[in-house]
């Protein structure tokens, strides 16, 4: 046994410097200010943060970085930030911000040697490959890459990817299956389990995940995290209760 | 207005030491980043961070005349905390760059982590400090590293002797309490050093200023036995 909890984290898509996607939480007016979000969820036990940066825009981005450090200074566990990272200079900026981690999606895809520089620059647990994939039978192990959001698919396939990434340096991999995001389906198990065995580093699911079984799944998959977005958002499903029904399953969790 | 203790964080090169200098905010610190000898050698606090690689980071310290700062506060029985990668550098050598001399303060050599689990260790493990410690508690904490100091080194775990600035009175002014935390197999993953009564060396694999509120309690615990801090 390793010893090393199975990670919770919630996912907080931002947009110009704030939080876009539905949130409703119990006891809490909705303020639309994302740090309240943030605090909320360490308060929850969160075991880290990803915020994704789903900005157009220059503005939008220089944005981003100046909420990264406003919530950096207030909470005390680890942020991880994606979404248009095209550069070193950008993982840079966002580093000096207050993130402890970038990933890298697209960018890594058109230029994989991104994945050397951040991971030489600033160490291996810096460097977050994001890989969003969808089933496709002609690929060796049955999965696509898909960039600029899942509009492009890239003839790449996901485990060989997933495999380049890990020995270019990078420290995690954060899978998301697009067949399942969205749907409340559960994680895409076969895919996860594919890439957690194919790589020696951490992977994150993401994508489906509604109920506490997909979370166990999620984890007997081969996932070391686990994260999800609207669930927690929604007030749907608390990470507490996720963390109290691995433990039931004899799951090591942070509680 | 009263002045707030100034924590100095030493200049290792690396960019992202925004958590670190928010542990400062926390801890009611005001956090300097500086790669100054003389302030480093007689801050009130000094934190060696900890990202990068061991090379890198020695190369920066020795070129900024600073293993001797670091060593000479450290026998001086001035507060100094070193994370992750920060409290590797205490040590004499690593697997990670090979050749390179650690500031040697400790006896002890970091390897890579020696487990077949994923590699960075990523994430939430406990810490069990022996029972004799007296600042350590137990906890979850957050690491992020592939090395670290086998646990094999804790029954030898002491001042390093002969090195530059120190005698062999260090060896029996300090004395030394740690932690360990299993993955794979048992690493050292906290050290705290008396001397004088106070434990003004602590070291951590885990890095505190990502531990939620038990990494700031316990920094705060630590600067209250330094005497830095005291509860408001």
């Amino acid at each position: 046994m390793s010893g090393l909890a199975v990670r919770i984290i919630p996912c907080l898509d931002f947009k110009d410097g704030r939080v876009v996607k539905g949130i409703k939480f119990e006891n809490l007016i909705d303020s639309g200010d994302p740090l309240e979000r943030a605090l909320v969820y360490e308060e929850q036990s969160a075991d880290e943060l990803t915020f994704l940066d789903i900005s157009a825009t220059v503005e939008g981005r220089k944005t981003m970085a100046a909420e990264v450090a406003r919530i950096r200074k207030r909470l005390s566990i680890p942020i991880t930030v994606g979404g248009g990272i095209g550069s070193v200079g950008d993982a840079a900026r966002l580093l000096e911000s207050g993130a402890d981690r970038v990933s890298v999606n697209s960018a890594a895809v058109r230029n994989p040697s991104i994945v050397d520089q951040i991971a030489g620059q600033f160490g291996v647990q810096c460097a977050v490959v994001a890989i969003d994939a969808a089933k496709n039978d002609t690929m060796p192990s049955g999965y696509e890459v898909k960039i600029a959001a899942g509009a492009v698919a890239t003839g790449l396939d996901a485990v060989a990817w997933a495999r380049e990434a890990a020995s270019r340096g990078a420290g995690e991999i954060l899978l998301t299956s697009i067949d399942r995001d969205g749907t409340n389906l559960g994680y895409e198990r076969e895919l996860t389990r594919r890439v957690a065995r194919a790589v020696g580093i951490p992977v994150v699911a993401s994508g489906g995940a509604s109920k506490l079984e997909h979370f166990l799944e999620g984890y007997q998959s081969g996932a070391s995290a686990l994260l999800a977005a609207g669930i927690f958002h929604r007030g749907e499903v608390s990470i507490i209760e996720i963390k109290k029904y691995l433990a039931s399953h004899n799951v090591e969790v942070r509680l | 207005m009263i002045e707030r203790p100034k924590l100095i964080i030493v200049e290792t090169g690396v960019a992202n030491l925004a958590s670190v200098r928010a542990l400062a905010e926390r801890l009611d610190l005001e956090p300097e980043v500086s790669g100054d000898p003389e302030l480093v050698a007689r801050a009130p606090v000094v934190i060696l961070p900890g990202v990068g690689a061991f090379g890198p980071a020695m190369e920066k310290l020795a070129g900024a005349k600073l293993v001797r700062a670091m060593r000479a506060r450290v026998s001086a029985g001035l507060p100094t905390a070193g994370i992750c990668l920060g409290m590797q550098l205490f040590f004499e050598e690593s697997e990670e760059s090979p050749g390179i001399r650690g500031l040697g303060i400790l006896k002890g050599k970091v390897t890579r982590l020696p487990t077949a689990l994923p590699l960075p260790q990523l994430g939430w493990n406990r810490i069990e400090p022996e029972k004799s410690a007296r600042l350590l508690e137990r906890g979850w904490v957050y690491f992020a590293n592939s090395y670290g100091v086998d646990a094999a080194n804790l029954a030898a775990l002491n001042y390093a002797e002969a090195g530059e600035g120190t005698t062999s009175q260090h060896q029996s002014r300090f004395e030394f309490f740690s932690a360990t935390t299993t993955y794979g197999a048992p690493f050292i993953s906290a050290i705290e050093g008396w001397s004088e009564n106070k434990p003004s060396l602590i070291l951590c694999q885990f890095h505190p200023e990502l531990s939620g509120r038990f990494g700031t309690e316990l920094f705060a615990r630590w600067l209250e036995l330094n005497s830095i801090r005291r509860e408001a």
